[in-house]
């Protein structure tokens, strides 16, 4: 109880050394595991495309983010070199908080090759039935824009869950088709007025997965 | 601006009410409910501390945090500010207050482990895109936490008349009222604006 | 030995922190859809609480009285983002399952009171046995509610377990068991 008289100085200078060696710790912690959780990152975004678009030979990281702000994407090739698709990784405000999808758009911007529910966060209950595979699989191959069976679509919405549904629909899915489209229109405008310029270059540099 | 932030009132008072669906904030849910009065308390002084608090952690997690790529200091620092802001808002009622600071006693200081402060605190620094929304969201999840302990605790003070089973009394009958509570909140899952 | 014994009993049975204390109920409700994520949750827990709680005891002079619960929160928080970071990289299915309440871990009232009531007052052995204590008896309550609520929710198919209200309803019920056994235990002594 003698401490109890230590000066202010005392005892700000102890409570920020105590500060100080926390935020070195945490730094050290940080650089060990910044490299695998990116890692992480990437496998998930990799075998996301590999859902939502089967089957490509490799895939190229492609910045859509003036058409769907805060979304990823990448292009698929298959064997031959040509455009199957794009997956498109956005999130989106679900049921509860937030949700992260990935949709496979194929090369004419209108067919949805896939979706995959990436992360949501699990306010557990209804949301969570979205990740099942009895759910997105029937998104396979139906051309946008789409709308539940309640809607006049083809989408059997999750039981008990049709805002959730109308919320991948409306505003995941559909806008990702848009996005998707207003690319594909626009990287083919810029190819045919650089009609002289091969493209194979730049092609090449994309991430092989 | 204006349907934005009807939304984010509506989203966080009813449909993702802090406390009955997504379970934060529920010790002082729990622990001050006995009374009406200390309730309304606790609820004001907890909306009053979301609120600047999610204006400070925002402001600083945008401009300080991510801009220099200090993400992981992110829950240090935030608990931190909150820690600070509670002992001046506990320092003030003190002063200013004393019938209320008397009231809510213990549970004052308690509003640091709250963890509806950090976790709204959290959720805007993640989801919001400006300050106004950020503590907008913040004072709304704090309005949600009042409904919520105002419903409890309105209930808790008739259910003293009633006769059930002993064994139900204090807590577990008061978990069961939050269950109905829960039910009923549930019920605004369908409203969702824009 | 000994000393462990008692912590253990203390921690799982005497002082259980969630049916005997009550304290750090949200995550309690939140992340017990699934065991997994139940017993996730109580092991990280218990992790924070051993090493915040041995550290908090090594430091218990060092800290100044005024600014102790700055101090702790301190420590408690770095352990926790330590905890985040880790199961970020190697567990990512986790981290995203138990997502927000990670770093709420801090928080949880369970490990700030650890600090008060015992790491301050005690060494760091003993205080280190007292977390893994309260820890694991965290982490079998846990394990119990999330077990009757995924069994009746995922299994039977009773969705309404799964849901916030079933989670309130489970756990008021449990509580009110628990307190009618102690009683009946104190009595049989």
């Amino acid at each position: 109880m003698e401490k109890e008289k230590t000066g202010i100085i005392t005892v700000a200078l102890k409570l920020f050394i105590i500060c100080f060696v926390s935020t070195l710790i945490l730094a050290f912690v940080n650089t060990l595991t910044k490299d695998v959780i990116e890692e992480n990152n990437k496998k998930v975004f990799a075998e996301g495309c590999e859902e939502v678009l089967p089957g490509a030979a490799r895939t190229e990281i492609v910045d859509i983010s003036e058409y769907l702000p805060g979304a990823e994407a990448a292009v698929s090739y298959d064997a031959e070199n040509n455009v199957m698709g794009i997956a498109i990784k956005q999130s989106i405000k679900g049921y509860n908080s937030g949700l992260v999808l990935m949709t496979g758009v194929a090369a004419d911007g209108k067919k949805v090759t896939g979706i995959d529910i990436l992360e949501h966060s699990e306010t557990p209950g209804l949301g969570a039935l979205a990740d099942s595979k009895d759910f997105t699989e029937q998104f396979r191959g139906k051309m946008a824009p789409l709308k539940t069976e309640k809607d006049g679509g083809e989408i059997v919405a999750i039981t008990g869950a049709t805002k959730t549904t109308k919320g991948i629909i409306d505003n995941g899915v559909n806008k990702a088709v848009e996005a998707a489209a207003l690319y594909f229109e626009n990287v083919d405008a810029e190819e045919n007025s650089e009609d002289a310029v091969p493209q194979e270059n730049e092609a090449a540099e994309g991430e092989g997965i | 601006m204006i349907a934005e932030l009807f939304a984010i009132s509506l989203a966080a008072i009813l449909v993702e009410n802090f406390v009955l669906v997504q379970f934060m904030g529920i010790c002082p849910f729990l622990g001050v409910s006995k009374k009406v009065e200390t309730a309304l308390g606790m609820g004001i002084a907890v909306t009053f501390v979301m609120a600047i608090s999610n204006l400070l952690t925002f402001i600083v997690d945008k401009y300080v945090l991510k801009a220099y790529g200090f993400e992981y200091l992110q829950t240090i620092v935030f608990i931190l500010i909150i820690a600070a802001l509670v002992q001046f808002v506990e320092m003030f009622l003190q002063k200013s207050l004393p019938t209320l600071y008397a009231s809510l006693g213990i549970y004052l200081p308690l509003i640091t482990t709250n963890c509806a402060v950090l976790g709204v605190a959290i959720t805007a620094a993640e989801d919001s895109e400006s300050v106004i929304t950020a503590v907008w969201q913040g004072a709304m999840a704090g309005v949600g936490f009042l409904l919520a302990i105002l419903l409890l605790a309105g209930i808790r003070e008739r259910l003293d008349d009633e006769k059930y089973p002993k064994a139900l009394r204090g807590f577990p009958i008061a978990l069961i009222t939050a269950s109905l509570l829960a039910i009923a909140f549930l019920g605004f899952s369908g409203f969702t604006v824009g | 030995m000994k000393f462990l014994k008692d912590s253990l009993k203390r921690g799982i049975i005497t002082e259980n922190p969630t049916f005997v204390l009550v304290l750090g109920m949200c995550p309690t409700l939140a992340v017990t859809t699934t065991v997994a994520n139940g017993i996730g949750m109580g092991l990280s827990a218990t992790i924070v609480l051993m090493l915040s709680n041995f550290f908090i005891s090594l430091l218990r002079k060092f800290i100044p009285q005024k600014v102790r619960i700055a101090a702790y929160i301190v420590v408690i928080a770095s352990f926790v983002t330590i905890v985040q970071m880790l199961l970020q990289a190697y567990f990512p299915d986790l981290y995203k399952s138990l997502g927000i309440f990670i770093p709420l871990i801090v928080v949880n009232c369970i490990i700030l009171a650890r600090a008060e009531a015992f790491a301050s007052k005690n060494g760091p052995f003993a205080s280190l046995l007292d977390g893994l204590g309260m820890g694991l008896g965290f982490t079998v309550s846990l394990t119990l509610i999330s077990a009757i609520r995924q069994v009746l929710g995922s299994v039977l198919k009773i969705g309404f377990f799964t849901l916030p209200p079933g989670g309130f309803l489970v756990l008021g019920l449990l509580l009110a068991a628990f307190g009618v056994l102690s009683n009946k235990g104190g009595k049989d002594k």
